[in-house]
């Protein structure tokens, strides 16, 4: 298995690590990309992932691997340079514009994403989708929302506590 | 190799919130049904409702059983002390309190306290930035109360060693003592504070990290020196009024090895600090560039202001330039000139009617009509025989510069927050002003900048207007509704390859470097050869008679800006 290179991963031609979905389903991204995520990153500076192995990731099925992926592609240069002087605004703004288009997705795709992000510990993706959800929730009240993210009617008990909690957060609610 | 089993600890937790959950729904990707959102993990439900407003957050736990805990024992919190607006400190206080108490044992991301209005409410502020839910705060906006004094700021709230965001307005740093250490901080705004050089010095080398930068209106210190490679915006005002014969202020602004500067906001203000900054290399935005700085270094490009320069080489200059192109026009191009200006009469009537959210409040609904004046037409006609400033100066950049060692920058309009009227009007205008043959003709980057307190209100005003004439070269991308202080960003739109690049932006971290305008042009070649400002073949008029025209198309400008000022604020 390959030595380990430093982390800057620019030497040469770019390594290249596999990633096995739940679903068997094996994708070649560049190591830089996969080290976006906190996880993966520990087993692809330890040398894992090259040659004929590759990484097993029984929580992330192909579909959402891939979706994942694509985001990593995306934001690796920029990750990179750090936020240094060649991320210049327009990448930024490009990188931006991305990560709208990326998120306008089915709740379910967004749901696996957001599962993904949590267990491949990808920084990025984890405030983007968490950022999503937010702006779903932001300026409805709580009815609106539960249709919004389809939570079912509240019971008896249920709408008891929302009572007592409207009276002792009334700020709130007012 | 083995496999890689991720946080068997959240799965655990999260069948044991959902008894019945099997394995299926513990690989997340196969479960199809409703409410998916609240099967995830408590810690990413936190982190959902920790972006959430103070008020929104704590009534998430009304949603359903499986969301009542998580506002106040996951979600790391967000305290603004907005709340209600007509709230008075006694009321707003003991909620303050009690969220604080319901958050004891939790964490907290945000705490943000610019709503007290009472001097005395300020003893709470040390108590609070004590408790220890405050141990990792991210970020820290701490206003005080407008008082006779600038009360002194607690000393816990410089010890946030997790800060990525500080923004302190009217306070009083310690006189002596230690330079606190930020290293994550990303954002620092300092606003009307007192601080001595070598406590803002150590504060801001303590804190290399520094992305985004407001110094405005402090006092304590002249000097300025730093050196900060990561640095992208920074926003520098001094009194606008007059100097205070009083106070100690910024006089002179260095900034070494300013590799990444991307904006550089200078407020318009009639004096101001001398400002050099070297390594300048991605630098893409440049105003408010007022007279009251007395100069701009950039690098080797230097910005002098045109009647310092005019009085230092009377004898090569024929006239002022403000007399000579800005307001009395002669030749053929007057005629034509005129011509528009009477065109543009017969659109005069550009009433504007508007809903504008003001800062504080958040609704107040202010509704305002302005009439827009001829001569923002009379310079539109562009000809490339015509230096750029015959048709910028008559849209209200009444101020310019004389360039030395001329690279970059064309004109610059200033567009104000304080009188939303106008930006408006003006903004308005730009439809006329940024005609796509003009852009091409410039081959410019245009940016317009806007202060998320004016977007706030009049983003969906304004950006039609704007946007409408851009449409055919632009790809147009929506405001989204601005939350102010909050909000850093967004509404852009760019034109495809090759054209002119248009980048719109709302900005928080400009305070009263509101709007600028400015056209860069994108290439050297493209840019006109001769020099802006006419440097003979007129008659020279006597000083005084330029001098004086200037200050009466200045007050005049003042007078009426003031009138539309208190229009709005009424």
């Amino acid at each position: 298995m390959a030595a380990p290179e430093s982390g800057d991963g620019n030497n040469g031609a770019a390594r290249m690590v596999t990633l096995i979905s739940s679903d068997n389903t094996r994708f070649e991204v560049e190591a830089a990309a996969a080290s976006l995520s906190q996880t993966l990153q520990l087993t692809i500076l330890d040398g894992g992932g090259g040659g004929g192995d590759g990484i097993p990731l029984p929580n992330v099925d192909s579909a959402t691997l891939s979706k994942v992926l694509e985001y990593c592609i995306k934001h690796a240069p920029a990750a990179a340079n750090g936020g240094a002087p060649n991320a210049t605004a327009v990448d930024r703004a490009e990188l931006e514009r991305f990560d709208n288009e990326f998120v306008n997705i089915d709740q379910s795709v967004l749901y696996s994403l957001i599962m993904a992000a949590h267990n491949l510990e990808i920084e990025g993706l984890q405030s983007l989708v968490a950022k999503k959800v937010a702006d779903m929730i932001k300026g409805k009240s709580p009815m609106e929302i539960r249709r919004t993210l389809g939570f079912p009617d509240p019971t008896p008990e249920e709408q008891a506590e929302m009572n007592a909690h409207m009276l002792e957060y009334g700020w709130a609610y007012e | 190799m083995d496999p890689i089993v991720f946080s068997t600890t959240t799965l655990k937790r999260r069948r044991s919130d959902h008894g019945g959950a099997n394995k299926a729904t513990t690989t997340t990707v196969l479960h199809q049904g409703p409410d998916l959102i609240s099967r995830l993990p408590d810690c990413v439900l936190g982190s959902i409702v920790s972006l959430l407003d103070t008020e929104e957050g704590a009534r998430t736990a009304v949603l359903s059983s499986r969301w009542r805990h998580v506002w106040r024992s996951s979600a790391p919190l967000n305290l603004d002390d907005r709340l209600r607006p007509f709230y008075a400190d006694r009321q707003r206080i003991p909620v303050i309190s009690q969220i604080l108490g319901a958050h004891k044992l939790g964490s907290a991301r945000r705490f943000s306290l610019r709503h007290l209005h009472v001097i005395s409410s300020i003893s709470y502020y040390n108590d609070w930035l004590l408790l220890p839910v405050f141990d990792g705060l991210q970020e820290l906006v701490l206003r005080f109360p407008i008082a006779a004094y600038r009360p002194e700021i607690p000393a816990s709230a410089l010890c946030f060693a997790s800060l990525r965001v500080l923004d302190i307005y009217n306070c009083t740093f310690p006189a002596s003592g230690c330079a606190p250490v930020f290293p994550c901080l990303t954002y620092l705004s300092l606003r009307h504070v007192c601080i001595t050089e070598e406590l803002l010095h150590g504060m801001i080398t303590n804190s290399p990290g520094i992305e985004d930068m407001v110094l405005d209106t402090n006092y304590g210190h002249r000097q300025l020196c730093l050196s900060q490679p990561r640095l992208r915006h920074l926003a520098v005002s001094v009194m606008t009024a007059e100097k205070s014969t009083e106070e100690i202020e910024l006089e002179d602004i260095v900034i070494k090895d300013a590799a990444s500067l991307e904006r550089l906001l200078l407020d318009e203000a009639l004096y101001g600090p001398s400002v050099r900054i070297t390594g300048v290399r991605n630098l893409k935005i440049l105003g408010y560039l007022g007279t009251g700085f007395p100069v701009i270094e950039l690098d080797t490009t230097i910005f002098k202001v045109a009647s310092q320069a005019l009085e230092s080489s009377s004898s090569h200059n024929s006239e002022s330039p403000f007399r000579k192109r800005g307001f009395r026009c002669s030749g053929p191009d007057a005629r034509k000139r005129r011509e528009e200006k009477r065109r543009g009469g017969e659109m005069k009537a550009a009433d504007v009617a508007f809903k504008a959210l003001t800062a504080g409040l958040g609704f107040a609904t202010l509704y305002l009509a302005g009439t827009f004046s001829i001569n923002v037409y009379r310079g539109l006609s562009w000809h490339s025989e015509q230096s750029i400033d015959s048709w910028i100066l008559p849209l209200f950049c009444y101020k310019w510069m004389k360039f030395e060692g001329m690279s970059t920058i064309v004109s610059v309009l200033q567009l104000r927050n304080h009188y939303h009227v106008s930006s408006v009007i003006r903004l308005g205008s730009l439809e006329k002003v940024l005609t796509v043959e003009l852009m091409q003709a410039l081959s410019t980057c245009i940016t317009i900048e806007l202060n998320s307190y004016v977007l706030t209100g009049l983003h969906k005003l304004l950006a039609p207007a704007v946007l409408r004439a851009l449409a055919p070269i632009a790809d147009v991308s929506p405001f989204p509704s601005g939350d102010e202080a909050t909000t850093t960003g967004h509404g852009r739109l760019f034109v495809a390859d090759g054209l002119p690049l248009i980048h719109m932006q709302i900005s928080a971290s400009a305070p009263r470097c509101s709007a600028a305008v400015l056209l860069l042009p994108c290439s050297a070649t493209s840019m006109p050869t001769r020099p802006l400002l006419p440097m003979s073949g007129q008659k020279r008029a006597p000083r005084t008679a330029g001098d004086n025209e200037f200050s009466t198309n200045c007050s005049r400008r003042r007078s009426g800006m003031a009138v539309l000022s208190s229009g709005c604020h009424d």
